[in-house]
């Protein structure tokens, strides 16, 4: 593991592990146990934890980190983290330009006790996955091709209205007379 | 015969617990005596049979288990009951109750043996024996421990001034007497095998081979002894104790979670609890 800086140097032999933390909604009082799997346990080594956003949405959880204040006004922030599997809505909160909420430790009877809701997936987190990249290629790929057909479409489309256009002013043109009359 | 039994019953005393004749020979003397009794179709009630087994121990230390015994109708009424019951009362006590050490000799170097200096111990512990003691009269000496007031308003102003005269020189000499102490060994006789480990000194102040003058008697030199140290020997090292577990209470730490898009992957900081190791 290594920091922002270089000159700090990488961290060796960290565990990884499956954590539990004890999450009180202010709303409703109700305590979830929150799991965190397949993270680094750095303990008392650090301030506060941190979520990947990206751990958590890769198992399927709603990260909208977004400030409610900076959201485009056609599509506003619910500034939240949401399970749908549990229906468990987190709201974040601002400390400083960071999103965050508050947790604390639980103790063994909460943890046997209380609702667990599973943050990130047991299944092996590699940072430096290649999956996402290609995952995203993919979709670059569709998006790609779906603009293209869209403006051979458009291309198709000034073609048969030139053809139409110009097709009436011939038939227009050459259109027979019937009947002449003077006064 | 019947008769022979009723005599044995009747002449069998305990009288504590001898070399040749224990708790268990008194109680073997009843019980063959019953036998022998109930071949010859002499029934005996069992609670006659449990009064005379009672009534025959004179040791004082069985007087606790001969009341309860006594107290107790199931215990007074069934002999083998209440033998097993004083048996088992009996070695309680005498587990419970510290070995008595009876000290064999005293050596206190002086002040012992001095006919002149009246008898000795005697009246210790109480204000009147220690007035009256010392040999006061006697060998002349005069006592200068505590008095009450009536007793010192029956001293003649002599005594008082000797009182007086011998209770500051002996501060002086107790200020002196700081260096050069002699220690005199108490030597306990039962039990040395054991005793070796807890030998007790002590010291008694001499300054010089000079006694004190108010010190001569035995009496007034026990009652000033000081007890200088406590020697042992061969201590016993308590055994290491393997702890099986130690138990403490969680102390929870809160903290913020913040979400780090930059972070490649989650860190548990010190709000979680780690429940099992992925890798």
């Amino acid at each position: 593991m290594s920091g922002l800086f270089n000159k700090y140097g990488p961290i060796e032999n960290v565990l990884i592990v499956k954590a539990a933390t004890a999450y009180d909604n202010p709303a409703t009082g109700i305590t979830y146990i929150l799991i965190i799997d397949q993270a680094i346990y750095l303990g008392a080594d650090v301030d506060h934890t941190f979520l990947c956003p990206n751990q958590l949405r890769y198992n399927g959880i709603t990260v909208d980190d977004c400030p409610k204040h900076l959201a485009p006004k056609d599509k506003p922030s619910t500034h939240s983290i949401f399970s749908h599997e549990d229906q468990v809505h987190i709201p974040l909160r601002m400390a400083g330009t960071m999103s965050v909420f508050d947790m604390r430790t639980p103790t063994k009877e909460e943890i046997e006790t209380f609702k667990w809701v599973l943050l990130t997936s047991d299944k092996f987190w590699d940072p430096r996955s290649e999956t996402f990249n290609e995952e995203e290629e993919k979709l670059e790929y569709l998006d790609r091709t779906l603009i293209r057909n869209n403006r051979d479409i458009m291309s198709l489309s000034r073609t048969l209205t030139f053809i139409s256009d110009t097709f009436d002013d011939y038939l227009f043109l050459n259109r027979p007379v019937q009947v002449t009359t003077t006064g | 015969m019947k008769e022979a039994a009723y005599a044995s019953i009747a002449n069998a005393k305990y009288l504590g617990e001898k070399k040749k004749f224990s708790f268990d020979t008194y109680i073997n003397i009843h019980q063959e005596a019953y036998q022998d009794l109930r071949q010859h179709d002499e029934v005996i009630p069992e609670d006659k049979r449990v009064r005379d087994l009672l009534t025959a121990i004179k040791d004082q230390t069985f007087n606790a288990a001969k009341q309860t015994t006594m107290a107790i109708q199931d215990l007074r009424t069934d002999f083998a009951t209440a033998v097993a019951d004083v048996v088992t009362t009996i070695q309680m006590n005498v587990a419970l109750v510290p070995d008595n050490r009876n000290i064999s000799e005293t050596n206190t170097g002086h002040g012992r043996g001095n006919a002149t200096n009246g008898g000795r111990g005697q009246g210790r512990g109480g204000c009147g024996g220690r007035a009256g003691r010392g040999g006061r009269g006697r060998g002349g000496n005069v006592y200068l421990g505590t008095y009450s007031p009536a007793q010192l308003w029956a001293l003649s102003a002599e005594d008082k001034k000797k009182v007086t005269d011998g209770r500051k020189h002996s501060a002086e000499q107790s200020q002196q007497s700081q260096a050069g102490l002699q220690i005199s060994q108490v030597v306990i006789g039962q039990q040395q095998e054991l005793d070796e480990q807890s030998a007790i000194t002590m010291g008694m102040a001499t300054i010089n081979n000079q006694q004190r003058a108010h010190a001569k008697s035995a009496g007034s030199v026990m009652t000033r002894r000081r007890l200088m140290a406590i020697v042992s020997r061969a201590r016993y090292a308590l055994q290491s104790r393997s702890i099986m577990s130690i138990t403490h209470d969680d102390i929870g730490v809160s903290s913020m979670c913040e979400l780090d898009s930059h972070a490649d992957t989650c860190v548990a900081g010190p709000n979680c609890k780690i429940i099992e190791y992925s890798g």
